[in-house]
């Protein structure tokens, strides 16, 4: 049986994945991998997952490689096909999650968009100064659209709309309609554009 | 007929070394089969290292001659106290030819983390939810770590028993315990040792990296591979980071970790210590060594 679709420029599928736990070992991160992209299998839109992680105890640096940096890896993987977009929003992330988690992006030279346990967004991973303010900015608005953020951050449209392109292809803002939005505001929207 | 081997009065680092040393020589010439036995009796001290480390020899005695190994008992009531509390009977059960032992339960052990054999990733998890009460008050209370420290300590245990798993294709054995290190620090200590009888760090990375060194591939420079540039067997790059990142927890916490493979040892050395960084031409012995070290924070340290 196959998943329903929706139309392009629709809102992502939205799923949330509560993680318990110690998370530590190879085989205990894939485990948990496999099942958050099982669910997505047979999904062929765009789809945002909030991966919480505020009840894991420990996680180790296998682990945060095998959950974290292979998620956002996947995500990453299937290009420009709007079929394939996979955004994870990791929350819920406390002090001794950060090491395991940011250095499994950095050996990937990757990046993710988080939210440590008291909401404070952040970002994590490698990700270029000038990028960061960009993505900064989105967060703080939800939304923009590339000429909005001119007068804040760039000095031309097309060098908006290129920072936000990019952001975008990292699977840290998502696109829709010629916007670009944050995940959290992308999973906190309602199919008539407000806020749940 | 047996060959006997004398287990060093004090079995730490140093002893283990002699007792490799002492295998080397009685089981490279050996034209037959021969027994070894252990003479434990006169050992008087005992670290988490040299425990493991005498079941780790024990082991690979086995191997070379094909016959189990025997071990007498030590005389110190202390120290046959101490073997029994970090559970070293049950484990070398299946190493040595023991007579048969009435294992006596020793209730709550004030060990951090008995001897414990690591063969599957379940054994790893068991590991870190065990030592997760008793490493909160040691750390805490003994070593004046903050709060974190036990969440990261859990992670180093973590990683460094998985190097077992994914490097060794052997079985191993951890154990960790505090104590005051009088003589060489004047504080309390905690201390974890890791072994395993494996494949080792060149044996290991060989097919991934040997070429790329010609004829300079060794235990030195395998281990000089995974431990200062995060080399691993594996092409994928998410691997390797694991020794990294303990390496940099121990240097945070002003500790020592050293790493023996097959003839070469490597450490990261506090100022406390005087060793050398680096160590090659050590007797060879199969798998890996690892120690690390960590002191009680100083009162100045615990304020900053």
């Amino acid at each position: 049986m196959s998943s329903p679709r929706r139309p392009s420029g629709a809102l992502p599928r939205i799923s949330e994945a509560s993680l318990y736990s110690h998370l530590v070992t190879r085989p205990t991160g894939r485990a948990v991998r496999e099942e958050i992209e099982r669910e997505l299998r047979d999904w062929e839109g765009p789809a945002v997952t909030v991966v919480d992680l505020r009840n894991v105890p420990v996680i180790d640096f296998s682990c945060a490689d095998e959950v974290v940096a292979k998620l956002v890896c996947a995500g990453l993987a299937g290009g420009g096909a709007r079929r394939s977009e996979r955004f994870y929003l990791f929350t819920g992330l406390e002090e001794h999650h950060l090491d395991p988690v940011e250095s499994s992006l950095h050996r990937r030279s990757l990046a993710a968009a988080a939210e440590r346990v008291d909401g404070t967004p952040c970002l994590l991973g490698r990700v270029e100064p000038g990028s960061r303010r960009v993505w900064a900015h989105v967060v703080r608005a939800g939304r923009v659209r590339p000429e909005s953020l001119v007068p804040d951050e760039l000095t031309s449209v097309e060098q908006a709309r290129h920072a936000l392109e990019e952001l975008h292809a990292r699977r840290l803002l998502v696109r829709l309609a010629g916007e670009y939005l944050s995940l959290r505001a992308a999973a906190d929207a309602t199919p008539d554009g407000g806020a749940r | 007929m047996s060959r006997v081997i004398e287990v060093p009065g004090v079995l730490d680092e140093t002893g283990f070394e002699s007792l490799v040393r002492e295998l080397e020589a009685r089981t490279g010439d050996a034209e037959e089969a021969e027994r070894i036995l252990f003479d434990a009796r006169r050992v008087r001290w005992t670290s988490p290292y040299g425990l493991v480390g005498l079941l780790a020899v024990g082991h690979v005695a086995r191997s070379r001659t094909g016959l189990a190994p025997a071990l007498s008992t030590p005389e110190s009531s202390d120290v046959r106290s101490y073997w029994e509390r970090m559970d070293f009977w049950q484990n070398a059960a299946g190493v040595f030819d023991l007579p048969s032992l009435s294992t006596r339960s020793h209730g709550e052990s004030d060990a951090l983390l008995e001897l414990t054999p690591i063969r599957s990733h379940h054994d790893v998890h068991r590991v870190v939810e065990r030592v997760r009460e008793r490493a909160a008050t040691i750390l805490e209370r003994r070593l004046h770590y903050p709060k974190p420290a036990v969440i990261q300590f859990s992670v180093m245990l973590s990683e460094v028993c998985q190097n077992i798993l994914e490097h060794a294709d052997a079985e191993g054995w951890v154990c960790a315990q505090t104590y005051h290190w009088k003589e060489r620090l004047g504080r309390d200590v905690l201390v974890l040792a890791v072994m395993d009888v494996g494949r080792g760090f060149a044996g290991s990375l060989a097919a991934e990296h040997a070429r790329r060194f010609g004829d300079r591939w060794s235990s030195a420079t395998a281990l000089e591979a995974a431990f200062i540039n995060g080399e691993s067997r594996f092409r994928d790059p998410g691997r390797g980071q694991g020794l990294q990142a303990i390496r940099r927890q121990v240097t945070r916490w002003d500790g020592e970790i050293r790493i023996r493979s097959g003839d070469a040892m490597i450490a990261r050395v506090p100022e406390w210590d005087d060793i050398d960084p680096m160590a090659s031409g050590l007797t060879p012995f199969p798998g890996a060594q690892i120690l690390i070290v960590m002191p009680a924070r100083v009162p100045a340290a615990t304020t900053a």
